[in-house]
């Protein structure tokens, strides 16, 4: 017992020995590859930046929409069918202001000809991949009653 | 923007903060006689606390339009006065901080924290200039508010009050986000997602460096440095995008603010210390909706310290607690007024549904599943990499170190986060216990991390102590003495009987822990295999044979060449289910993972909704050992706690 109560300060310290030799190696390594990253990527722009994260087509999208919708307004935007779209979508057409349009399926219910006058007058459909997120027309959606 | 501006801007920014920062602790003696260091640390959250704070706190009381001169304003005030504070102190002889010599080993594991911290701190900074990936809550909640708050001047911007809008979490407290609009402000910022990060990555380097300066005061200097290179390289802290300081969660920066706030104010509660504890807890509160709770929880932790501790110092310590308190409540009225202005939606409401929701049926649901969550999370070898087992060995072996008057205190502070922490998962709007997974090491490692980490030094200060006695028995401990270190003794039985309350608790906690740790790592693998044949465990999943999915590939008794994929699909009408694979009863680190649109179940069976990611993929590496026959499973989960595990297949891999 004594000899117990005398080892338990040394298993304290050997529990982080064990600790640090199985979690520093990972962390020295994790940090390295990010220096060795960043100076290859050090030279990107914004856009070029974002590019390799979201990929070349959905950065292209996003600046024609912004070049499109001024910033001070505010657009109709469906939620994605891949998990984050709108979330993302949203974040990079910020200061522009999002009014929820629900799901594509959706659009026949929320977006008709009766309720053209209270809704922006674009719409915005999220997507990460392929052409990147689409600006549509309310209007079209609202005659077609779905997306075109 | 090209490449070079976020790197101007971004330190630019760290700076901006540092030199408003390092002109406020001029003011606070307390803070001015700390190392060199520490001052950096604390010059960097006094600073991001004080002009994004002052910006939140104008904007509420008189709505004035954000610019750079508002911005600039506070910097030039403090950085001013702290110059002006430091040329009449010239007069007057200097007030030395408490002499410290650590013996030399004391010196090299200070180096060693020092070194490994600056390393990983440099890889953090490196990512944060040249990646533009902000995390999930940071594009979803923090930066957009940002945005939105700069596009409109004022920190109401008509993309919160409106309520037509869709934002998500639209009352979040806007502390961080008005930093980063300090910094756009400041440096004319287009928007390069990069030139904000660096001031989030700097948040690692201060916290490591104040949880040094606190622990070493209590537990010296060997174990301070431990204790902090331990916090260092847990993964979840630094590299993780869900919430570290790799991305623009708000977590970390909440975590220094109250950790350093409440730890100033069980130090020697010198009204300079309660003045930078005050403004970091108000911070703490402006920060994030958690903060309120968790200033209060320290309050009160600090508020026990003062009525059980020593009489002499009962007056000064409810002095500083008044003052804290002061700024607390000051914080939390700006914050209610704030949030008033602002319509709810998409969020949580933990306080709309508190009288709601009926907390006893909540708890007896879903408290049974809690234990089983934390532990899964807990065993995330990506985000804690191990650190809870040995948080919880340390802390046990080391218990003989915790005998020291600030435990009790700490103990029930972190209690009480704790209790606060499962109260909102009881309010939640959410499944089950599903918001353990994103929320628990958030919880755990970012907001706790700087009482956890003082723990943890002194825990190991007694192991520090017994090496020398084991090597030099006799000879004069290793430990730093530090004025105000001294080891107190319990004096009474009153005190003896709180200690014990205030640790009947943790203890209790941390064998529990270590228990189900340990049976988690012992006995997962064979209970995924026996999974297979019995479908019963002592799980607290619950088995539910409803959940639809399928394991397309590799079909049974087939031929695998090279790389095997495992693919299939499982999903609900409402949403996708989790799919964790497993090869011989082990489940296995994959080459690529990811979710695939299955057009043709959506057609087969249209009840299930979009399929768009319902199929999965898994595909596994061929090397030399696997060649031979194998079986594979998979498991369908969902977030309320079911599960399905889906009968098992055996193919022949080969290469």
């Amino acid at each position: 017992m004594r000899t117990a109560r005398r080892l338990a300060p040394v298993v304290a310290l050997a529990a982080l020995v064990v600790f640090l030799a199985a979690s520093l190696p990972g962390a020295m390594d994790a940090s390295r590859r990010r220096i060795k990253n960043a100076g290859r990527e050090r030279t990107l722009g914004a856009d070029e930046a974002l590019a390799t994260l979201r990929g070349q087509d959905y950065v292209a999208a996003i600046r024609r929409i912004r070049d499109e919708l001024p910033e001070d307004s505010e657009y109709l935007l469906l939620v994605g069918t891949q998990g984050g779209a709108d979330v993302f979508v949203r974040f990079d057409l910020a200061p522009r202001r999002a009014i929820f349009g629900g799901t594509a399926a959706d659009v026949s219910r929320n977006v008709t000809l009766s309720r053209l006058h209270a809704l922006p007058a674009w719409t915005v459909v999220p997507r990460l991949d392929g052409p990147g997120p689409r600006l549509v027309a309310t209007r079209l959606l609202a005659e077609k009653g779905a997306l075109p | 923007m090209t490449g070079g501006a976020p790197l101007f801007a971004g330190l630019g920014g760290v700076l901006l903060f540092l030199a408003a920062g390092r002109g406020l602790v001029e003011l606070l003696p307390a803070l001015r006689e700390r190392p060199r260091a520490a001052r950096f640390a604390y010059s960097y959250l006094l600073g991001v606390a004080a002009v994004a704070g002052s910006t939140y706190l104008l904007g509420i009381a008189f709505d004035i339009r954000i610019g750079r001169g508002v911005v600039l304003a506070p910097v030039v005030l403090l950085v001013v006065s702290g110059l002006v504070a430091r040329l009449l102190r010239r007069r007057t002889p200097a007030r030395r901080s408490p002499t410290i010599h650590p013996p030399r080993a004391g010196v090299f594991a200070a180096r060693f924290a020092f070194g490994v911290g600056a390393f990983i701190a440099l890889g953090l900074f490196a990512a944060a200039l040249t990646k533009p990936d902000l995390g999930w809550d940071g594009e979803m909640s923090w930066s957009a508010a940002a945005r939105w708050v700069r596009a409109d001047r004022s920190v109401t911007p008509r993309a919160l009050a409106d309520a037509r809008v869709y934002v998500t979490h639209p009352r979040y407290p806007i502390l961080m986000p008005l930093a980063q609009v300090a910094v756009q402000e400041t440096f004319d910022l287009g928007d390069d997602r990069r030139a904000v990060k660096p001031l989030y990555a700097a948040f690692f380097p201060a916290l490591l460096l104040v949880l040094f300066d606190l622990a070493r005061r209590h537990a010296g200097t060997c174990a301070a440095a431990l204790g902090t290179v331990a916090l260092a390289v847990v993964p979840v802290l630094a590299f993780n995008d869900a919430g570290g300081t790799d991305g623009t969660f708000s977590d970390v920066p909440l975590g220094a603010f109250f950790g350093a706030g409440f730890l100033l104010l069980l130090g020697r509660a010198r009204t300079s210390e309660a003045v930078a504890a005050g403004l970091l807890l108000g911070a703490a509160v402006l920060t994030k909706n958690e903060g309120l709770p968790f200033a209060v929880a320290a309050l009160g932790a600090v508020a026990f310290l003062a009525i059980t501790g020593r009489p002499a110092e009962r007056r000064t310590r409810l002095t500083a607690l008044g003052l804290a308190a002061a700024a607390v409540l000051g914080a939390g009225l700006a914050l209610r007024v704030w949030q008033s202005n602002i319509p709810q939606r998409w969020d949580e409401d933990y306080a709309g549904r508190l009288g709601e929701v009926s907390l006893a049926k909540e708890a007896r649901v879903r408290l049974p599943l809690l234990p089983g969550a934390v532990m899964r999370e807990m065993r995330s070898r990506e985000d804690l990499a191990g650190f809870p087992l040995a948080a919880a060995l340390i802390l046990a072996a080391g218990a003989g170190g915790l005998r020291r008057r600030i435990v009790p205190p700490i103990v029930l502070c972190l209690t009480t986060c704790f209790g606060a922490y499962v109260l909102a998962l009881l309010l939640s709007n959410w499944g089950g216990v599903e918001q353990v997974h994103p929320t628990w090491a958030r919880f755990l490692v970012m907001q706790l991390s700087l009482p956890l980490g003082v723990l943890l030094a002194l825990a190991l200060r007694t192991g520090w102590r017994a090496r020398l006695s084991f090597s030099r028995k006799g000879e004069q401990n290793g430990v730093t003495r530090v004025r105000g270190a001294t080891e107190p003794r319990s004096r009474g039985r009153r005190r003896v009987l709180l200690l014990f309350l205030a640790f009947a608790t943790v203890p209790v906690l941390l064998v529990w822990l270590f228990a189900s740790y340990r049976r988690g790592q012992v006995s997962a693998a064979p209970r995924a295999a026996a999974r297979t044949v019995t479908g019963s465990t002592e799980s607290p999943w619950k088995e539910d044979a409803s959940l639809t999915g399928s394991l397309d590939e590799p079909a049974e008794g087939s031929s695998v060449q090279g790389s095997l994929a495992v693919r299939g699909w499982a999903r609900l009408p409402d949403r996708d289910l989790e799919v964790t694979v497993f090869i011989d009863g082990n489940e296995r680190a994959s080459v690529t993972h990811r979710r695939l649109s299955r057009p043709d179940v959506q057609n087969a069976l249209p009840m299930l909704g979009d399929c768009a990611s319902a199929g999965y993929e898994f595909v596994y590496a061929f090397s030399a050992k696997d060649s031979g026959p194998h079986e594979v499973e998979v498991l369908f989960r969902t977030r309320d706690g079911r599960e399905r595990h889906y009968p098992a297949r055996g193919f022949i891999w080969r290469n």
